[in-house]
C-alpha cells in the first residue's frame, strides 16, 4: 500500500507542479507526464504482486464525522488499477507532444491530467462508499476540463455539459444505491451486508447502481453524451476517456454486485440484454459516422456492450448456480476491459495524428495517409484488427472467452436464458462482422487510395513524441494476443472474488494456451509466404502502373469510393433502427447547377428523447428560475433558514 | 502421419473444386470446359510471372493476398477431413477461432482493394463486407446449434461420430446443412450471390476486389479462394455424411464427399440465376432463420 499512496503522492506534487509552471508550457507538460510515468513506475509492481497471489492490502482510519475509512488494494481493483497506470503514462506523453505542437494555454490540461489520474486510483482502491464517491466527482470534473480544452468551439460547450449534466444525473442515482447499501450493512464501508438483502431491494439497488454507472459506461439508452464528449476532446484525452474512465462504470457496477450480495436472475438478464443492445446499436451508429473521432467513440458503446455481455451473463450464471460459467463470463468481461483499454486509447492517438497532421478528421475528406505516414497507418490498422477481434491480437482472446461463456451457458442453464444465450451469440457474431465492415471503411478511406482533399496531401508523418507511445499500445496488443496462459494466470484471483471460483473449466484455458500457439503459427506462416512471394518475384519484372479502371484513364481522386458509399450496403439493410435522414437537392431543368446529397443517421435517443426532454424540462425549469433570488444575501438567508429546520428536525 | 495426410490435403486438393464446378457448369451448358486441374496450370503460371504494381498502392496492398492464406491455411488445421483425420491443431472452442480466421482473411483482402483507390475496387469491398456481416449470425447459430446437440465445441468431434445425433436431431442438422451451404455460396461470392464468371466489374463482389493483383500475388488470390470453398464445404459434406468407418475409407468418403459438393455447386450455378444485390441480404438473413429454427428444435430436444 505505501506503493500505491507514494503513487498517488507523487501524481498530486506533478499535478500542483504543472498547475504553478502553467507560463512554461513545456516545463509544465513534462513535470505532467513525469508524474504519471513515475506514478505507473511506483504503483505498477505492487498492483501486479497483489493481482498475482499477494495479499490483499488495506489502509484505514476512521474520519470524526462519518466514521470508518479505508483504501483497499485487491485483486479486483488491481486488476483495473493496471491498464489506467499503463496507459495513463503512455497518453501523458503523447500528449505533451500533441499539446505543444499547437498555440494555447496548457496549464490546466497538465495539472487536470495528473488529477485525473490521481482520482482514477482513488475510485479503484476507495473501500468505502464516502471516499469513493468524492473520488468520482473530482473525476468527473477533472475530466471535463480536460475534455473542453477548445471551449472557444460551440460544440465542445455543448459536448462539456452534455456531459457534465449527464453523469451528474448518474451520481445521483449512486448516492442513492449507496444509502440504500449502508442502510442494509449499518457501515459506509464496502463489506458485505451482514444479512442479505430482500430480492426487491436487491434488485431495486441493482438498477440504481446499473442507472449511475451504466451512464458513465456509455450503455445504450444512457450512451448519448458519450459520442459527443469523446471527440471533441484533446486526441490523448479521448484516449483516456473512451480507454479507461468509462471503464469505472464497469468497475463500479462489479464492485455493486459484490456489495449488494445474491442477485434476482432478471437483474443479470436485463444487463445482458442492455449488453446486447449497446453492441449492436453502436456498431451500426459507428457504421453511420462521417468523422473518424466519433466513428471511433460508438465503438466504445460497442464494446461496453461486449463487456456487459460477460458482466450480465457472468451475473446470470451465478443466480443460476453455475459458477464455472460465470468464471468463463467474468474472465471475458475483465480482459475485455484491458484490452479495450489498449486498443481504443491506440486507436484514438492514431486518430489525433491524423488529425494533427491533415487538420480535419472528415473521412470523407482523408485518403492516402499511409504513403505519408506509414508509421502512423500501421499503429491504425493494428488497432482496427484487434477491435473486430481478429487473430492474432488481443481483441480476439478477449471476446473468444464470452463466446465461450455464451456456449457453456447455452448448455448448462435455464432454458430461457440459454435462449438468450444464444441471442447474444448471434448477436455478438453480427457486431463482429460489423464491426470488420466499419474498420474496413475507416482504415481504407483514411489510410489507403489518393488523398481527397490538399490537406490529406500535405499530411507529414507524427513526431517521435507521439509514435512513441503509439508503438507501445500496439506492441502491448500484439503481446497479450500472443499471450493466452499467462492471462489466465493474472486472471485467476479478480474472477475468484467476483465468482467465487477460480477459472477451473478447462476448456477456456486450454482455449487460451491454443489461440496463443496458433496465432503464433498464423504470424509464422504468413511470414513464410511473404518470403516465399519474395522470392518468386525475385527474378522477375515488377513494374509500377496506374491503378486499372476498366482501361479509362483520366481517373481523379475524387472518383475513388468514398467511406459513405462503402457503408451504404448495411446502412440501407439497417435503415429500420439508424433513422437514416435524407436532404437533397435534386436536378431540375435541363442545365440544373446545384445538386447536393447528404445522409446522417442521428443518435435516435438524442433526437427523440434526451432533445425535447431538456427542451420541455428548460420549459419547466424557466419558472422556478424566475423564483429565484438574485440577490447573495438571499442565498446565505437561504442557507441559514436550511440549517435552522435541519437543526429544528434532528433536535427538537 | 494422419497429420501429414491433412496437410497434404488441405495444401493439394482445393484448387481441384472450382475445375469440378467449371467441367459441371460447361457439361450443362453443352461445352466440353476446361481441364479439371486448369486451376493447377493457371497457379503454376502466374507464380512464374513478374508482377505490376499500382502506384496508389503501399505495404497493405502486397501483405493482403499473404494473411488471408495464412489465415486461411490455419483455419484448415482445425477442421477434420474425414472420421480418421481430426483437425491437428483442434482444441475445444476452434469453432470461435475458425470463423475469426475467415474474418482476418477477408480484412485483409478488403484492405487490400481499398489500397487500389479504385472505385470498383471499393464497390466489391463493400458489398464483400456486407454479405459477410449478415452471413456471421447465420453461421455462428448453425454453429451453437451443433455445439448444442453434439456438447462440444471443436469442429473434430461436433463433425463426427454424429450418427446417433442424426436419429434424434434429423430435421434440425437437415437445416442446419442448408443453412451452411447457404453460408459456404456467400462467403465464396458463387451464383446467386455473386456469378464468379461475370465481365461487367460493376456487378462483381469478389472478383472485382483483385482486379489489380497480378502475378503471385494473383496465385495467393486464386489459392486462397479456392481453399475458402474447401473448407466451407469440408464442413457441410462432415455434417451431411455421418457414417463411421475405417481410416482410408473414411478419407475416401470425405473425398467423395466433396467432388459431390463441387458438383452440387455447379448445379446451382448451371441452374440458378444471380440474384438482384438487394435480394442478397434476404437470401442471407433466410440463411440465419433456418438456423435459428435448427437452434430451437434443438433447444426442445436437448431439454425434453
Amino acid at each position: 500500500m505505501t506503493a500505491m499512496l507514494a503513487a498517488m503522492g507523487i501524481l498530486a506534487a506533478a499535478a500542483g507542479s504543472s498547475a504553478l509552471l502553467a507560463r512554461r508550457r513545456s516545463w509544465s507538460l513534462t513535470v505532467s507526464a513525469a508524474g504519471c510515468i513515475a506514478a505507473a513506475a511506483v504503483a505498477m509492481p505492487a498492483a501486479l504482486r497483489v493481482l498475482l497471489g499477494g495479499a490483499m492490502q488495506t489502509v484505514s482510519w476512521t474520519n470524526p464525522v462519518t466514521g470508518s475509512q479505508a483504501l483497499v488494494l485487491d485483486p479486483l481493483a488491481a486488476w483495473f488499477l493496471i491498464p489506467v497506470l499503463f496507459i495513463s503514462a503512455a497518453c501523458s506523453v503523447y500528449g505533451r507532444g500533441y499539446l505543444l505542437s499547437a498555440d494555447g494555454r496548457v496549464g490546466t490540461q497538465a495539472a487536470a491530467l495528473d488529477v485525473l489520474v490521481l482520482s482514477l486510483m482513488t475510485v479503484f482502491l476507495a473501500g468505502d462508499a464516502l471516499l469513493f464517491l468524492a473520488a468520482w466527482e473530482v473525476m468527473t470534473l477533472s475530466a471535463f476540463l480536460l475534455l473542453t480544452h477548445e471551449h472557444a468551439r460551440m460544440e465542445v460547450r455543448r459536448a462539456g455539459m452534455l456531459y457534465i449534466v449527464l453523469t451528474h444525473a448518474g451520481t445521483s442515482c449512486l448516492l442513492a444505491m449507496f444509502a440504500g447499501i449502508a442502510a442494509g450493512a449499518a457501515t459506509l464501508r464496502f463489506v458485505a451486508p451482514h444479512l442479505p438483502f430482500a430480492t426487491g431491494t436487491a434488485a431495486g439497488l441493482f438498477a440504481l447502481g446499473a442507472i449511475g454507472f451504466g451512464c458513465k459506461a456509455g450503455a445504450w439508452p444512457l450512451h448519448v453524451w458519450l459520442p459527443a464528449a469523446h471527440p471533441v476532446a484533446p486526441s490523448h484525452v479521448s484516449a483516456l476517456l473512451s480507454g479507461v474512465v468509462i471503464k469505472t462504470g464497469i468497475y463500479g457496477l462489479l464492485r455493486a454486485s459484490l456489495l449488494i450480495g445474491p442477485l434476482p436472475m432478471a437483474c443479470g438478464a436485463a444487463l445482458l440484454g442492455i449488453g446486447i443492445l449497446s453492441a449492436l446499436l453502436g456498431v451500426l451508429a459507428a457504421l453511420a459516422q462521417h468523422e473518424l473521432k466519433t466513428l471511433l467513440a460508438w465503438h466504445s458503446i460497442e464494446n461496453i456492450g461486449i463487456i456487459l455481455i460477460g458482466v450480465g451473463l457472468g451475473s446470470m450464471a451465478l443466480s443460476a448456480g453455475r459458477p464455472a460459467v460465470a468464471a468463463i463470463a467474468f474472465a471475458g468481461a475483465l480482459l475485455h476491459v484491458v484490452n479495450h483499454a489498449l486498443f481504443k486509447s491506440l486507436l484514438f492517438l492514431s486518430a489525433g495524428a491524423v488529425g494533427k497532421a491533415c487538420h480535419t478528421l472528415q473521412i470523407d475528406r482523408l485518403g492516402g495517409v499511409a504513403r505519408a505516414m506509414p508509421r502512423t497507418a500501421l499503429s491504425f490498422v493494428i488497432g482496427a484488427a484487434a477491435i473486430c477481434g481478429l487473430p492474432p491480437l488481443n481483441g480476439f482472446v478477449s471476446e473468444f472467452l464470452v463466446y465461450m461463456a455464451l456456449l457453456a451457458a447455452c448448455a448448462a442453464m435455464p432454458v430461457t436464458a440459454r435462449a438468450e444465450a444464444v441471442l447474444a451469440f448471434a448477436a455478438l457474431a453480427c457486431v463482429g462482422g460489423l464491426a470488420v465492415a466499419c474498420f474496413a471503411k475507416a482504415c481504407g478511406a483514411v489510410f489507403l487510395g489518393a488523398p481527397r482533399s490538399p490537406q490529406a496531401a500535405a499530411a507529414r508523418e507524427a513526431p517521435r513524441a507521439m509514435l512513441g507511445p503509439m508503438w507501445v499500445l500496439a506492441l502491448a496488443c500484439a503481446a497479450l494476443g500472443l499471450a493466452g496462459p499467462a492471462i489466465a494466470g493474472a486472471l485467476e484471483r479478480p474472477v475468484r472474488q467476483l465468482g467465487g471460483v477460480p477459472l477451473t473449466d478447462t476448456s477456456a484455458r486450454e482455449g487460451l494456451a491454443a489461440t496463443a500457439i496458433l496465432g503464433g503459427v498464423l504470424i509464422a506462416v504468413a511470414f513464410a509466404l511473404a518470403a516465399l512471394r519474395r522470392l518468386l518475384l525475385r527474378r522477375q519484372a515488377v513494374s509500377a502502373s496506374g491503378t486499372w479502371a476498366c482501361g479509362y484513364p483520366a481517373t481523379t481522386p475524387a472518383m475513388q469510393y468514398t467511406a459513405a458509399s462503402f457503408a451504404r450496403p448495411l446502412i440501407a439493410v439497417f435503415r429500420g433502427v439508424l433513422f437514416l435522414e435524407r436532404h437533397d437537392t435534386r436536378p431540375a431543368g435541363a442545365f440544373p447547377d446545384a445538386v447536393a446529397l447528404e445522409e446522417h443517421c442521428p443518435d435516435p435517443v438524442d433526437r427523440f428523447v434526451l432533445e425535447p426532454a431538456l427542451h420541455h424540462g428548460g420549459m419547466a425549469l424557466a419558472l422556478v428560475r424566475r423564483a429565484q433570488p438574485t440577490r447573495v444575501q438571499s442565498y446565505v438567508l437561504a442557507i441559514f433558514a436550511a440549517l435552522l429546520a435541519l437543526l429544528w428536525w434532528r433536535l427538537g | 502421419m494422419r497429420a501429414a495426410l491433412h496437410l497434404a490435403i488441405l495444401l493439394l486438393l482445393p484448387p481441384l473444386l472450382p475445375g469440378i464446378v467449371n467441367r459441371v457448369k460447361a457439361a450443362f451448358a453443352g461445352r466440353r470446359g476446361p481441364p479439371v486441374l486448369q486451376l493447377y496450370f493457371d497457379l503454376w503460371k502466374l507464380v512464374r510471372k513478374g508482377a505490376v504494381y499500382s502506384t496508389a498502392t503501399t505495404w497493405i496492398f502486397r501483405a493482403g493476398p499473404v494473411v488471408t492464406v495464412a489465415a486461411l491455411l490455419v483455419a484448415g488445421l482445425l477442421l477434420p477431413f474425414g472420421g480418421g483425420l481430426p483437425g491437428p491443431a483442434a482444441f475445444a472452442g476452434d469453432v470461435v477461432l475458425f470463423a475469426y480466421l475467415l474474418g482476418a482473411g477477408r480484412f485483409a483482402t478488403v484492405l487490400a482493394a481499398l489500397d487500389t483507390g479504385s472505385s470498383f475496387e471499393g464497390m466489391g469491398a463493400s458489398r464483400e463486407v456486407t454479405f459477410a456481416a449478415l452471413a456471421e449470425p447465420a453461421l455462428f447459430l448453425s454453429i451453437a446449434g451443433l455445439a448444442l446437440a453434439r456438447g462440444t465445441l471443436s469442429w473434430t468431434t461436433m463433425l463426427s461420430g454424429q450418427m446417433p445425433a442424426w436419429h434424434s436431431f434429423g430435421p434440425a442438422f437437415a437445416m442446419l446443412i442448408g443453412a451452411l451451404f447457404l453460408v459456404a455460396l456467400a462467403e465464396n461470392s458463387r451464383i446467386p450471390f455473386d456469378d464468379p464468371n461475370t465481365h461487367l466489374e460493376l456487378t462483381m463482389v469478389h472478383e472485382v476486389m483483385v482486379l489489380d493483383h497480378s502475378g503471385p500475388d494473383f496465385a495467393f488470390i486464386l489459392y486462397g479462394a479456392s481453399i475458402k470453398l474447401f473448407l466451407l464445404g469440408a464442413i457441410v459434406v462432415r455434417l451431411a455424411l455421418p457414417f463411421a468407418a475405417s481410416i482410408p475409407a473414411h478419407v475416401a468418403l470425405f473425398l467423395a464427399g466433396m467432388i459431390v459438393f463441387a458438383v452440387i455447386v455447379g448445379v446451382v450455378e448451371s441452374t440458378f440465376a444471380r440474384l438482384r444485390m438487394n435480394r442478397i441480404p434476404q437470401i442471407l438473413v433466410a440463411a440465419g432463420v433456418f438456423a435459428a429454427l435448427a437452434m430451437a428444435v434443438i433447444l426442445i430436444r436437448v431439454n425434453g
